[in-house]
């Protein structure tokens, strides 16, 4: 069936086409986090995961801050979970990468390996 | 047994994070608690989460706010130009309809100005709408405003070259500058 749209829609989708989503760093990194096969993530895991991958921490709510824009884009879907007890009676949120995501994260890793095809190549002397 | 975390920053997470996943945000926080983190790193947290709200809230609102009063400024500045310049010719043409002086039309104009930036400033959209509603009612405010500048104008033009109704002569603009030139004492054609 056809979706109905009028003339009255046309700015909003002008502005809508018009976006193009990258992804940023963290972005990104929450993204691979969630998409690596071996575990449910949920916030906790995911911070752990990029901490453990990237020697730095982050802040767990920059990391919804971040699931937010990614789940927004359409490269992740959300469900809750049990309310559990050491959790203050608060369910987890599990997240799940979209094909979207999936596609998105590959793109963008095929872009960051060529574009650091260059690093290879230098030596490591300090900039002048 | 495991202390409790504290419970300022739980207060403040559950009065001021609100919003997306807050529950579970709040819930990680204190699972991690409990498998040994330190307060510090409670309150690091909380002051991050706080720190990300402020900053998001900031934004949106300075974001939306400027851009709605840029596109008022300049649709309102350029109704008060062209205001006053079909005035001007008004009066040029017919000295005795419009008696009103320059200041009296710019301080009109002034005022109705910084009265629509005001509202436009203190106006709040309404909450709970979707992003793409709030942005394309913007734009349709905006095509609105510079529609009604632009019919109001065309209007204004229309009626500067109507018959003066002051006058039975009908208001040309040639005859009008040869009469000007003659009551002034100067050439009409210049020489």
């Amino acid at each position: 069936m056809q979706p109905y749209l009028n003339d009255r829609y046309y700015f909003y989708i002008v502005e809508v086409m018009g976006r193009r989503e990258y992804l940023g760093q963290l972005e990104l990194m929450v993204l691979l986090a969630v998409i690596r096969p071996s575990q449910d993530a949920y916030g906790v895991s995911i911070s752990r995961d990029i901490a453990r991958s990237s020697g730095r921490q982050v802040a767990l709510a920059s990391v919804y801050a971040a699931l937010e824009r990614l789940e927004r884009k359409g490269f992740l879907v959300s469900c809750v979970g049990e309310p559990r007890v050491e959790r203050g009676g608060k369910a987890r949120t599990y997240f799940r990468p979209t094909p979207a995501g999936i596609k998105e994260a590959r793109s963008a890793h095929a872009t960051l390996m060529r574009l650091g095809s260059g690093l290879s190549t230098l030596k490591d002397e300090p900039a002048r | 047994m495991t202390p409790e975390p504290p419970q300022l920053a739980v207060w403040l997470l559950k009065r001021f994070v609100t919003g997306y996943r807050s529950e579970s945000l709040l819930g990680d926080l204190l699972e991690e608690y409990e498998s040994g983190r330190t307060s510090a790193w409670f309150w690091r947290e909380t002051i991050a989460a706080l720190f990300l709200v402020v900053m998001r809230t900031a934004r949106l609102l300075y974001s939306r706010r400027a851009a709605r009063v840029i596109t008022t400024s300049i649709a309102l500045c350029a109704l008060a130009v062209e205001i006053e310049r079909l005035s001007q010719q008004y009066r040029y043409l017919c000295p005795s309809v419009l008696p009103l002086p320059d200041s009296v039309i710019v301080g009109s104009c002034a005022a109705v100005s910084v009265t629509l930036i005001a509202i436009a400033i203190l106006h709040r959209s309404p909450r709970h709408q979707r992003h793409g509603t709030r942005k394309s009612t913007f734009l349709r405010r905006s095509i609105a405003i510079f529609a009604a500048v632009g019919l109001g104008s065309a209007a204004l033009s229309w009626a500067s070259t109507t018959s003066c109704p002051a006058q039975s002569q009908a208001c040309d603009p040639s005859s009008a500058v040869i009469s000007c030139f003659e009551s002034s004492g100067a050439p009409s054609d210049g020489r």
